[in-house]
């Protein structure tokens, strides 16, 4: 009696403690969910001050004012700054906005400086700051942001910097565009009335990352765009958007030992939008879109800008694409002109099994093609394109499925392909791409891409292209690579 | 140079709709015309119903399908309706890949469109 006693008790307890578990596990995924909806919302919020901004006047210094400030009230930092590397000497950094009573963060020789307040700001600003020197240079170095919640402990930090202002905790995040860093945005000492003991945490990381790589591609174009003239600017307005809109695209493909992945986006000198990116779902999942927008020069990039980082914050732990995608167009639908949508396919492959799931908003056809064969499949599920409508109208998108075990290869590419012109103004046609891609199926991914481009280079004959071209093809390789493997193990 | 040309017909008997041709191309340079002459007879006629045909439409640009959604708003805000006519196979296949088939009344002959006008 005494141990079934003990038994029942044992087990309530267990049960008592798992279930407490579980409802702290719940409570922690909805607490990270908010989290992450309030990093959004701050995220977009920012993107719509800072294209508002631009859209009026493109001067770097307005614009790294508005980053600074919009950040210190983000994170409810006390003072921020901004460091970019010299024109004539890009191994120097130097501070270009200093907000707030912000403290040199290097060793200081003399104290005598900064024992007077109000030339603080001018003696930050006029110090050289050479790449890898003090924890600045470390971040233009190595271009990782860095978290210090407790200055006094961290040995990175000059103690000399204490003696005027008192430097409680900080974050610093590089600017960088296309794996190169223009410059260090600075944060230090959180004062939150709300808890005012509270330093810097991974949250607030984790936003000012976001913001840092949200502000990077817009101070590139600013920066690119003040160093022109009067006409140059005119001329060069479509030039700079697609600097904007290549800081967008992806420097590296995924690296997934079954699958075969390689995307490519070639710019037209006039009209432009095009847009292609790989987020990692989940451990077992990758999500890819290619996608096209309908506006042209800057107005279009900062739409495809929106559609990115709506993207990849709606894309990790979902695992359906119509999902996503539905939540997408209602962000794009609020932010955008009624004039402008985009058109785009988001699907989610399965490393493990080889399925990719995708819906298409009024993108061009997926298609698959069979090495054994040479049969070529067209699926075109039905979907209207982002930005234009909501509701029940929108909801009709549809999710198809393809097995890249069975089919091979898939081909995700933008209009720009089949309408490519020559200069009779003939195009280059579905058909044609169509039989190019059978004839190679079997190549590797970025074979097919090259070959594709080749042709149309061919037959547009120097004809400068009027629209973007875009192809991402994934091919199934895992059996080949198992092969291999057991092929290389009989042979060693 | 890619031509375009808009023809705008009498209003018709009964309901007093509209008919447009819409010839040649429509793209981001034309599509300026078209929407300042749409815009013209929708505030000078009051019309409800427009039909718009595109039969003679050899292109059309995302700025010109902007402009029919417009367009479509407009007049279905005021309790109207755009019907598009006979696009030829490019142009629908346009429509349709975009998605636009799904919002747009589209018809292949003027008996289906005057139905689709007076439901």
């Amino acid at each position: 009696m005494g141990y079934l006693l003990l038994l029942a008790v044992a087990t309530a307890i267990t049960l008592g403690v798992l279930l407490f578990r579980t409802h702290r596990a719940l409570w922690m995924a909805q607490y990270q969910i908010r989290l992450r909806d309030h990093e959004r919302a701050t995220v977009f919020r920012f993107l719509n001050e800072i294209g508002s901004r631009i859209t009026r006047r493109l001067d770097l210094d307005q614009t790294l004012e508005m980053v600074v400030e919009f950040c210190c009230g983000a994170t409810r930092a006390e003072a921020g700054a901004i460091f970019l590397r010299d024109k004539e000497d890009p191994e120097v950094l130097q501070a270009r906005v200093v907000q707030g009573l912000f403290p040199p963060l290097h060793e200081v020789a003399s104290g005598k400086i900064l024992s007077k307040r109000k030339f603080l700001s001018d003696f930050v600003k006029k110090e050289r700051i050479r790449v890898g020197e003090g924890i600045i240079g470390l971040v233009a170095r190595n271009g990782e942001s860095i978290l210090i919640p407790d200055a006094a402990a961290d040995s990175r930090v000059p103690q000399s910097a204490n003696e005027l202002v008192p430097l409680e905790d900080l974050i610093l995040a590089p600017l960088s565009v296309r794996g190169k860093v223009l410059g260090v945005l600075v944060l230090i000492n959180k004062k939150d009335e709300a808890r005012p003991e509270a330093p810097f945490d991974e949250q607030d990381l984790s936003l000012v990352t976001a913001l840092a790589d949200q502000a990077s591609v817009t101070l590139d174009i600013v920066r690119l765009y003040e160093e022109l003239s009067e006409k140059q600017r005119l001329e060069q307005e479509l030039h700079l958007a697609h600097e904007f809109q290549a800081a967008l695209l992806p420097t590296r493909m995924p690296e997934i030992p079954e699958i075969e992945i390689f995307g490519t986006s070639e710019p037209a000198l006039e009209v432009g939008g095009d847009y292609f990116d790989f987020i990692e779902v989940d451990e077992h999942r990758l999500g890819i879109v290619v996608g096209d927008v309908s506006g042209k020069g800057i107005p279009g990039a900062l739409v495809m800008a929106t559609l990115r980082a709506t993207l990849r914050a709606e894309a990790p732990g979902k695992t359906s694409p119509r999902e996503v995608l539905r939540k997408v167009n209602s962000q794009i639908v609020r932010d955008t002109k009624e004039s402008v949508f985009v058109s785009a396919t988001y699907g989610i492959l399965d490393r493990r099994t080889g399925i990719f799931r995708f819906a298409r908003a009024g993108h061009e056809p997926l298609l698959c093609c069979r090495a054994e064969n040479s049969e070529l499949s067209s699926y075109e599920p039905n979907g209207i394109v982002l930005g234009m409508v909501e509701g029940e109208l929108f909801d009709l998108l549809e999710e198809g499925e393809v097995d890249l075990r069975s089919v091979g290869t898939v081909v995700l590419y933008t209009d720009g392909v089949p309408e490519a012109m020559n200069t009779a103004r003939e195009e280059y046609g579905v058909a044609r791409f169509q039989s190019l891609l059978r004839r190679n199926a079997g190549q590797p991914s970025q074979q097919i891409v090259h070959t594709v481009l080749d042709d149309i280079a061919r037959f547009t004959q120097g004809n400068p292209p009027h629209d973007d071209i875009t192809l991402v093809v994934l091919r199934w390789i895992g059996e080949a690579a198992y092969e291999a493997e057991v092929e290389s193990v009989r042979a060693g | 140079m890619k031509t375009y040309d808009l023809r705008i017909h009498e209003p018709e008997p009964g309901n007093g709709a509209r008919r447009v041709e819409v010839l040649g191309c429509l793209d981001s340079h034309t599509v300026v015309g078209f929407e300042k002459s749409l815009s013209e007879l929708l505030e000078s006629s009051q019309a409800g119903y427009l039909l718009v045909d595109l039969s003679q439409l050899n292109y059309i640009s995302s700025a010109g399908i902007s402009a029919l959604m417009g367009l479509t708003h407009r007049l279905r805000k005021r309790g109207g309706e755009v019907v598009l006519l006979r696009p030829t196979e490019k142009v629908y296949r346009v429509f349709r890949t975009l998605g636009f088939t799904n919002i747009f009344t589209i018809c292949d002959n003027e008996a289906e469109a005057r139905k689709a006008l007076s439901s």
